[in-house]
């Protein structure tokens, strides 16, 4: 049984408000999520045309023999292949903006880097501070933005309980 | 499918890592050498060395914060990705150690698929099980400098065989994939930073009035691309190695002439080699790599849920789930 409190303790520690919830339960974005999304894709965006930018320059102008050219060709597509898929990502989800809500049992792990939440076949990056207000393996109702992949909200699924509503999930 | 023994923290790894080195000072330096790692697998952790526990372990250890250790053998299991570093083992008679600290690296990046262990909260509670790739040795991803990108190159040594994990060709693919993403991001960063270090290094030369900003910028970002001293180094090396077998003199000589290099440097280095060191700084707090040390929110390298990092280490994850 989740009470009113429980989920305002969560939502305070993943950073989002109980007004957002209710925004992403109805399958919409408040302003400060929409703003973070735009932010994303602005930075990924930003952050390859300047490596574009670097590359060309490098190619161009300081045009690097033997083994640094090698480094370049190889490295500079790696990279620009990465940025251009995550730019695509961030982009997509900035000007979509849909959110997508699955419920199923929870589970918290490592994604190699930081702390990822998985709900079914999705899983998002969260705040490592999850494991102090989530359950493992008990059910959750987990938002996020599609395209971006990026955590919005979260909610503990106990039917009937008062102070936890269910809205449309797609 | 097959058992590779998994990896612990009592494995030593050794290797070699290119930095740029002081000696020899400005003009000639600082040039690319080849700097001995000699490290081991869960000291930084162990010793609480610098940050290593707030980003880069995911040792299964209290010393690390988790809550339910594994015990390997005479050590303890380690998480997929887990980072040796940062750590102080380059060994080389070098004025920039300090610096090259900072960013050290040595990251293990293939686990099994389906044999979890428990790790810190704070970098996701649970991991797949690092296993020794080559089977006796595993090929740490190590820290090298701008334009070299990082490399497999440190050889972490199987201590303990009794012990090993399933590890599956997907789980296999799912490590080069992890390597070559941790790969393009490091030396993106590095891109970054170079460009920024000529952008700034020709204004303050613009300022000080010692040319105009493109063609200085120009000549720092060229400079940025330079491996002078990776020939020579290897010439050093070979020679080097003969002289230090025969009087072990090489590394002590180059200890004492580290003051009188520093002030060479210090006298006559160009405003972009300083700026560099802005740079270096810039990448590893301000934008971070995922290898190494890197703040929580950094947005290139950081932990926290929205950084590239992260979002790409979910990518990749799931791509094999």
């Amino acid at each position: 049984m989740t009470t009113p409190t429980q989920l305002s303790q969560i939502a305070a520690t993943l950073q989002f408000t109980l007004e957002e919830l209710a925004l992403n339960r109805a399958g919409r974005l408040s302003p400060q999520q929409t703003w973070d999304a735009t932010k994303s894709a602005l930075f990924t965006g930003a952050l390859g045309l300047v490596v574009l930018g670097g590359l060309l320059v490098a190619a161009l102008i300081v045009r690097p023999a033997g083994v640094v050219r090698l480094i370049l060709y190889t490295m500079g597509p790696l990279s620009l292949a990465l940025l251009a898929f995550l730019s695509w990502g961030a982009i997509d989800g900035a000007i979509q903006r849909r959110v997508i809500a699955v419920e199923g049992a929870l589970d918290l792990r490592s994604n190699g880097r930081g702390t990822e939440v998985a709900v079914g076949k999705s899983h998002v990056p969260i705040s490592h501070k999850a494991s102090s207000v989530l359950t493992k393996g008990a059910r959750y109702r987990l938002y996020y933005l599609a395209g971006a992949d990026t955590f919005l909200s979260i909610e503990p699924v106990d039917d009937g309980v008062p102070g936890v509503e269910h809205g449309p999930t797609r | 499918m097959p058992g590779f023994p998994v990896l612990t923290t009592i494995q030593p790894i050794v290797g070699v890592d290119f930095h740029k080195s002081i000696p020899p000072p400005p003009p000639a330096g600082p040039l690319m050498v080849p700097h001995v790692v000699v490290w081991g697998s869960g000291l930084s952790q162990k010793t609480g060395f610098m940050w290593a526990i707030a980003s880069t372990s995911r040792a299964s250890t209290p010393e690390s914060g988790c809550t339910k250790p594994t015990v390997v053998g005479f050590g303890h299991g380690c998480g997929r990705t887990h980072d040796a570093g940062p750590h102080p083992g380059h060994i080389w008679p070098n004025a920039l150690l300090p610096i090259i600290l900072l960013g050290s690296s040595s990251k293990a990046e293939f686990g099994s698929g389906t044999v979890k262990l428990a790790i810190a909260q704070q970098v996701g509670g649970v991991a797949d099980m690092a296993v020794n790739v080559a089977f006796a040795l595993n090929l740490n991803l190590d820290c090298q400098d701008f334009p070299i990108p990082p490399l497999p190159t440190g050889l972490s040594f199987t201590i303990h065989y009794s012990v090993k994990a399933g590890f599956s060709l997907a789980d296999f693919v799912r490590g080069l994939i992890q390597m070559a993403v941790d790969l393009a991001l490091t030396w993106l960063v590095g891109l970054a930073c170079a460009g920024l270090t000529a952008g700034i290094s020709g204004l303050i030369g613009k300022i000080m009035g010692k040319g105009a900003f493109g063609a200085l910028a120009s000549a720092s970002f060229r400079s940025s691309f330079s491996l002078g001293g990776v020939s020579s180094a290897a010439g050093l090396m070979r020679d080097g190695a003969g002289y230090f077998a025969s009087n072990g003199r090489l590394f002590v000589d180059g200890w004492r002439f580290v003051p009188a290099a520093l002030a060479t440097a210090w006298r006559d280095a160009p405003a972009d080699q300083v700026v560099g060191l802005v740079g270096t700084a810039v990448g590893t707090f301000g934008m971070g790599t995922p290898i190494g040390y890197a703040p929580e929110n950094a947005p290139v390298g950081g932990w926290g849920p929205s950084t590239l990092g992260s979002r790409l280490g979910s990518i990749v994850d799931g791509l094999f789930r």
